[in-house]
């Protein structure tokens, strides 16, 4: 099963970023529809405030004529002709269809009523309806008298329902009241689309008004104004809004029959809709406001829309960035972890392979001075890391004065550059206080950019085993492995040696040859172990014999030899000699057998023979061949005149 | 002796302040006053209410021409604001309302919430819990705070009805098209009518009662005019001539309680 974990953050980053989206998204949404639904509610409140104030503007009117009829006894018709004249019922009274008056007149009083009008230049006036009705509110004057409002002229309005309503509320409240929704203002109008009619009363002049009763017992007529709807509404719309639906209806329920006006009359149903009620008039209208498809395309906000694009979009970049980030870092990861193996093989095979040989590893700072030991760089001298600090002079100090200066100069070389490496060998005071041999390793790490070494890395070696060996072998070489005298080749060093500090000093050395006489008869007799044991013995009695500076080998079987330096003169060599003879001459107790032996010496000194080393050594030998011929157990000298002539 | 006295009274009146004569607002151009339809605050049907008879008398203890005009309460706020309006009546405030009108208490009165009893609300919080229900109100009214904390709460959630005037709400809650109104005392009468108090119920809101008083436009009047009409105002409480005029419409203790306020 593949592991989804990889994926996780991710996951997580989409799910997150997406969520944040989606939480703006509705939070714009949210916004954006609280701001469509108040430029609706704007639109909307803009149409009533208008539709009141022109609604004010009638009564304003018509509160004007009740203003002119209280301040006048009797409203004379041409008066009253030029009053409507002056007010230029223009654009803000459209709507309008007229002014007219309308005088209350009881039954007694209708023919008198008729034959005034007569009398005022109207032949045919009659009131319509006609019929028997106890009172009479017939029109007597419509302004502008002209078109259709010349039929309007005798009607009497009191007899239709709808529009008695309107007059007697009017004349209670003393103030403008309208009709209901009428279909048409009088009957043989052709339709021209649903009016109401504005009453205001006039009461007897001077009549007082402060009660219902009062109003109604002196109510004498009213001023009214026909309306027309489409003119009302068209007129309030120039700047309205285009992309809003508006209906109008009369009272509280928009219901078809109802409808004053619309301005949309084919307007579908919409989601954004809403009503206001206006009190006008005494009675109640509704305002219905419909937002069209245009509206909300041009209102409504599309930063929603671009929220949620760019939200996810966003999104999907982020997680695939996460994504990448993530398989980067793994990708980094695995690599480091990688590296970090190959690493740690590396170091554990190099510490494996140094500490394996017994190599400690250090790490010196050339710019500090300080020093990373590793832990077997210090077991070796017997330190613990809490012993050492990890600085230079720590190592420096237990360097052996008599090596520190080739040991300095040795990496001094190496940094500087001189040389690549440096490998240098000596000795460190171990923590007991011994010495031990090492052998130092080192190179240089690291440069900075000037080229200047950073990091000086070396090994250590512990050669004290080595070194040990190595003089074993050399003291082997040069020694007899039987008395552990000189041998041959060593004595041949020291004698050329001391010959030359002879010849810059003219001090006097000696050669004595010192051959044990019969010697071969002990071995037979007693043995090569005990003639083996008697040559050390010899050995030793010959070492007793000479100072510290004298040196004593043995070069041959029986044969020894011995060098002299330092002699004053010739008697030196002959007492020494005389003294080694005698010391030889001594019984020897060896394996509880008690030996007799003697020795034949023959001395050869650079001040009577010569001082080279080849013909001292001859000279030597040539004595003691003298001394062995003239029956042994003495000395001779070179010089002496046997040894001469033996020569 | 008493000639003296009377001297020393004659020459004390001389030295009396021009404020200490009261020194009424200033009439030298006519001023406008606006009224509008509300319950016992006014009726246009009868052309009377609590409003009217507060404009006639601070009319007439002012000496000055004022015309008295009707007007919608939302359309009297812009008036006010722009200073074509010099004055209205029963005005509440707010922080928008302080930047442009002055006002002089005369009354303070609670709101209540009337509520179709089929709405099957128990309390404020209720009404506002329920979705369906929708809330009447008239355009251009603030109320108490709690009252406007629901009225701006459901307005967010469309769930409110303007109009321009209490009786369309009253026709609109008996045809439940709105399951509630605010309302004040004053509204009392049409409220007891049988029609709508056969299908409500009451609730209170449980604000302090918020003062009401007579709205000056400060674009029309200065701070020293306003302070004049405020202290006829003043005077008027106290020689009870609010109190009267409000008894003349409530019953005595809720004339008393309403008028009777420290502001």
């Amino acid at each position: 099963m593949l592991s989804l974990r990889p994926h996780l953050p991710a996951a997580l980053a989409l799910a997150v970023s997406l969520g944040v989206t989606g939480l703006l998204w509705q939070h714009e949404q949210t916004l954006a529809e609280q701001n469509l639904h108040a430029r609706f509610d704007d639109s909307l409140r803009d149409t009533t405030s208008r539709i009141v104030q022109r609604m004010s503007a009638y009564e304003q009117m018509l509160r004007g004529v009740q203003g002119y009829h209280a301040g006048s006894a009797q409203i004379d018709r041409k008066e009253f002709t030029a009053y409507i004249d002056s007010l230029q019922l223009g654009a803000d009274f459209s709507g309008i269809q007229g002014v007219g008056l309308i005088t209350l007149t009881p039954a007694a009083g209708k023919e008198a009523l008729s034959a005034r009008m007569r009398a005022q230049g109207f032949p045919d006036y009659t009131i319509k309806p006609a019929g028997e009705r106890e009172v009479y509110a017939a029109i007597v004057q419509v302004e502008p008298f002209s078109g259709r409002n010349l039929v309007a002229l005798g009607f009497d309005p009191y007899t239709d329902p709808v529009r008695r309503e309107a007059m007697d509320a009017a004349r209670d409240a003393g103030a403008p009241r309208i009709t209901r929704k009428l279909q048409q203002v009088l009957d043989r109008q052709p339709d021209e689309g649903p009016s109401f009619i504005l009453y205001a009363p006039l009461y007897r002049h001077s009549a007082a008004t402060d009660s219902v009763a009062l109003r109604r017992a002196n109510i004498v007529g009213w001023v009214y104004a026909p309306v027309r709807l489409a003119e009302l509404m068209g007129s309030l719309y120039g700047e309205a809004e285009t992309d809003v639906a508006i209906r109008l209806f009369d009272g509280i329920t928009a219901e078809p029959a109802a409808q004053f006006f619309s301005t949309h009359p084919d307007s579908p149903p919409a989601r954004m809709h809403t009503r206001e009620y206006l009190e006008v008039g005494g009675l109640s209208w509704t305002v219905e406001a419909r937002a069209l498809s245009g509206f909300e395309a041009r209102f409504g906000s599309k930063d929603a829309g671009i929220i949620a694009i760019s939200g996810v979009c966003l999104s999907l970049l982020l997680a695939m960035l996460t994504h990448l980030l993530v398989s980067a870092r793994q990708i980094a990861i695995g690599l480091a972890h990688a590296m970090t193996e190959d690493l740690r093989r590396s170091e554990e095979r190099w510490k494996y392979a140094l500490e394996g040989a017994g190599d400690g590893v250090w790490d010196r700072d050339l710019r500090t001075d300080e020093v990373f030991y590793s832990q077997r760089c210090l077991e070796i001298f017997g330190y613990t890391e809490s012993e050492i600090r990890p600085v230079r002079s720590e190592w420096v100090e237990r360097i052996h004065p008599e090596d520190r200066d080739m040991a300095l100069a040795a990496s001094y070389a190496c940094v500087t550059g001189q040389q690549d490496s440096f490998a240098s060998e000596y000795r460190l005071r171990c923590k007991d206080g011994r010495w031990k041999w090492v052998l130092l390793r080192g190179r240089v790490m690291s440069h900075d950019a000037d080229g200047k070494p950073l990091r000086l890395i070396g090994t250590v070696s512990d050669i004290d085993a080595r070194k040990a060996i190595e003089e074993q072998v050399r003291h082997m070489a040069q020694h007899d492995t039987l008395t552990n005298l000189p041998n041959r080749a060593l004595f041949v060093e020291r004698q050329q040696q001391a010959l030359s500090l002879a010849r810059r000093d003219h001090s006097q050395v000696a050669l004595l040859f010192v051959d044990l006489d019969e010697f071969k008869s002990i071995n037979d007799h007693f043995g090569h172990a005990i003639g083996d044991l008697l040559l050390q013995e010899v050995a030793q009695r010959m070492l007793t014999c000479v100072r510290e500076s004298d040196t004593v080998g043995r070069i041959g079987g029986d044969e020894f030899i011995v060098l002299l330096t330092q002699l004053h003169n010739a008697e030196d060599a002959r007492n020494i000699g005389e003294k080694i003879r005698a010391s030889l001459a001594e019984p020897f107790i060896l394996d509880r057998q008690t030996i007799r032996i003697s020795a034949s010496i023959g001395i050869a000194s650079n001040v009577e023979s010569t001082d080279d080393a080849g013909a001292l050594w001859m000279a030597a030998d040539v004595a003691m061949y003298a001394a062995k011929a003239g029956g042994g157990n003495q000395i001779a000298l070179s010089t002496d005149e046997a040894a001469s002539s033996a020569g | 002796m008493l000639r003296h006295l009377l001297a020393l009274l004659f020459g004390a009146c001389l030295l009396c302040p021009p404020a200490a004569l009261a020194a009424g607002p200033d009439c030298s151009r006519p001023l406008t006053l606006a009224l509008h339809e509300h319950g016992l605050l006014y009726s246009s049907a009868t052309d009377s209410g609590v409003d009217r008879d507060i404009a006639d008398a601070l009319i007439r203890r002012s000496g000055c021409k004022v015309t008295v005009t009707l007007i919608q309460r939302a359309r009297i706020w812009q008036l006010i604001e722009s200073g074509a309006l010099d004055f209205s009546l029963s005005g509440i405030t707010n922080e928008t309302r302080d930047k442009f009108a002055g006002f002089a208490w005369y009354f303070s009165n609670k709101y209540y919430l009337l509520v179709r009893r089929d709405a099957g609300v128990k309390d404020i919080d209720d009404f506002a819990r329920k979705p369906a229900l929708r809330l009447g109100v008239i355009r251009g009214f603030r109320y108490s705070a709690t009252a406007n904390t629901l009225v701006d709460q459901l307005n967010e959630a469309q769930r409110v009805s303007y109009s321009s005037g209490l009786e369309p709400l009253y026709q609109l809650l008996q045809t439940r098209h709105i399951e509630g109104m605010i309302i004040e005392p004053f509204d009392y009468p049409a409220v007891e009518s049988s029609k709508i108090r056969e299908i409500s119920n009451i609730l209170e809101f449980g604000d302090d009662p918020v003062p009401h008083g007579l709205i000056m436009s400060k674009k029309s009047l200065s701070l020293e005019e306003q302070e004049k009409w405020r202290q006829l105002i003043r005077a008027m409480r106290d020689d009870g001539t609010v109190l009267r005029i409000f008894e003349k419409y409530f019953p005595a203790e809720l004339a008393r309680t309403l008028s009777n306020f420290k502001y």
